[in-house]
């Protein structure tokens, strides 16, 4: 059989230890899928904004011979604009342990900041990919981030009384329903129509094994345990191309996203960044932050089934 | 001086340590594939999806490998990797994609 053995090792990416924050991307990416996959840009700014333009609708009508030219009226660009926010994590190490060996407290700090970027990159995960409102904050309120399930609303199946986010507000959630191979073709085949072509298709492990039950497939679901599903990234053929299933625990679990990741950016102000924080005890404590936001550069290549069951 | 690993994630049959050795900070994953070219080979054996036709299970480790090397968007990429002969335990439908 092929040279595949039950174990694979794929990769030690090493730094030095001064370097840590560059082997921050490098911890398990993919507990954080919407973040790995998607490009990265740096903003000068807590606000930024950007440019999304449409194609006007196209017209097969032809032109008379000797026509006279009627000037057509220019498409506009949108502006459309997020804020960035941060978020911070921080680790301390004990003076007793310092005592006792520094090298260890050198050792169990990097330990300490590991974990801690880890928990980070979950909470900007969230962040990114969930439903919350863009909130521009003031002296008493953190800046939020539009996230992803908010800018949606022009490829979107919800459940009743769902409805589209705003500039202002997230979606409204809907009554959940089951999810079934007509929902997710509906929409794959709004986006075809819309020229959208998703690549990636974010869920829960509960709608990535319903997926795997699609018609014809009535055992498998039964077969398979979510921590099997978590394992592996599935990929389908459809009519509107190939589309991987990516498992996720930090996106909703009753959203499932389609995402095309050239038309979607996690805008760094400030990108990992470690800090040590002044002494206010027998401890060495290290801050790591990121102030971030995301740029949808057009919500119209991305699309959502929303409301499932759970 | 003395090595620490420290457990970042564990899923079933994945494992990312990160691990801290002299000067040197490293992050090493691995996966028992096992259970995923079971999953594969089920799915295989099963009736295909009207609309939806089950090609493939990249095991976690092999998708992050994509991510820190850069081609994980990369269809091109992809297409050549689930065409490879030796990842053909990995398919449940086993024509060209």
């Amino acid at each position: 059989m092929a040279k595949v053995t039950n174990s694979f090792t794929t990769y030690d990416a090493t730094s030095d230890r001064e370097d840590l924050a560059n082997v921050i991307y490098n911890i398990d990416p993919t507990a954080t899928p919407f973040m790995s996959m998607i490009g990265s840009k740096n903003i000068s700014n807590v606000v930024f904004d950007w440019q999304t333009e449409n194609l006007p609708s196209p017209s097969g009508t032809g032109k008379l011979e000797g026509f006279e030219l009627s000037r057509a009226t220019s498409t506009p660009t949108t502006r459309e604009s997020n804020v960035a926010q941060i978020s911070s994590r921080d680790a301390t190490v004990s003076g007793s342990q310092d005592a006792s060996n520094p090298a260890a407290k050198r050792q169990e700090l990097s330990h300490q900041m590991a974990l801690c970027a880890k928990a980070l990159k979950r909470d900007m995960e969230v962040a990114l990919c969930q439903n919350t409102a863009k909130a521009g904050g003031d002296a008493t309120t953190a800046r939020q981030t539009r996230s992803f399930e908010a800018w949606l609303s022009t490829n979107v199946s919800a459940g009743s009384g769902g409805a589209n986010g705003s500039a202002s507000a997230a979606r409204t959630d809907g009554t959940q329903r089951s999810l079934t191979e007509a929902l997710l073709k509906g929409v794959l085949q709004t986006m075809f129509t819309n020229g959208a072509e998703p690549k990636v298709a974010v869920c829960g492990p509960v709608n990535k094994g319903v997926i795997s039950g699609f018609t014809g497939r009535s055992q498998a679901r039964q077969m398979i345990d979510a921590q099997t599903v978590e394992a592996s990234v599935a990929v389908y053929s459809s009519d509107f191309g190939d589309l991987k299933i990516v498992p996720s625990n930090r996106s909703r679990e009753r959203s499932l996203l389609l995402v095309d990741p050239e038309y979607a950016k996690v805008a760094y102000l400030r990108n990992f960044t470690s800090m040590d924080i002044a002494k206010v005890g027998d401890a060495d404590t290290k801050l790591i932050l990121s102030e971030y936001g995301l740029e949808v550069s057009n919500e119209a290549a991305h699309g959502i089934v929303a409301d499932l069951s759970t | 001086m003395s090595k620490k690993i420290s457990v970042v994630a564990h899923r079933e049959g994945y494992n990312s340590n990160f691990i801290t050795e002299d000067d040197v900070v490293a992050v090493q994953t691995t996966q028992d594939v096992s259970k995923v070219i079971k999953h594969a080979q089920f799915l295989g054996e099963q009736k295909a999806g009207k609309d939806f036709r089950h090609v493939a299970e990249i095991p976690m480790v092999i998708y992050e490998k994509a991510t820190l090397e850069g081609w994980v968007n990369d269809e091109a990429k992809w297409k050549e990797w689930l065409n490879d002969r030796d990842n053909q335990v990995f398919r449940s439908w086993k024509g060209k994609v």
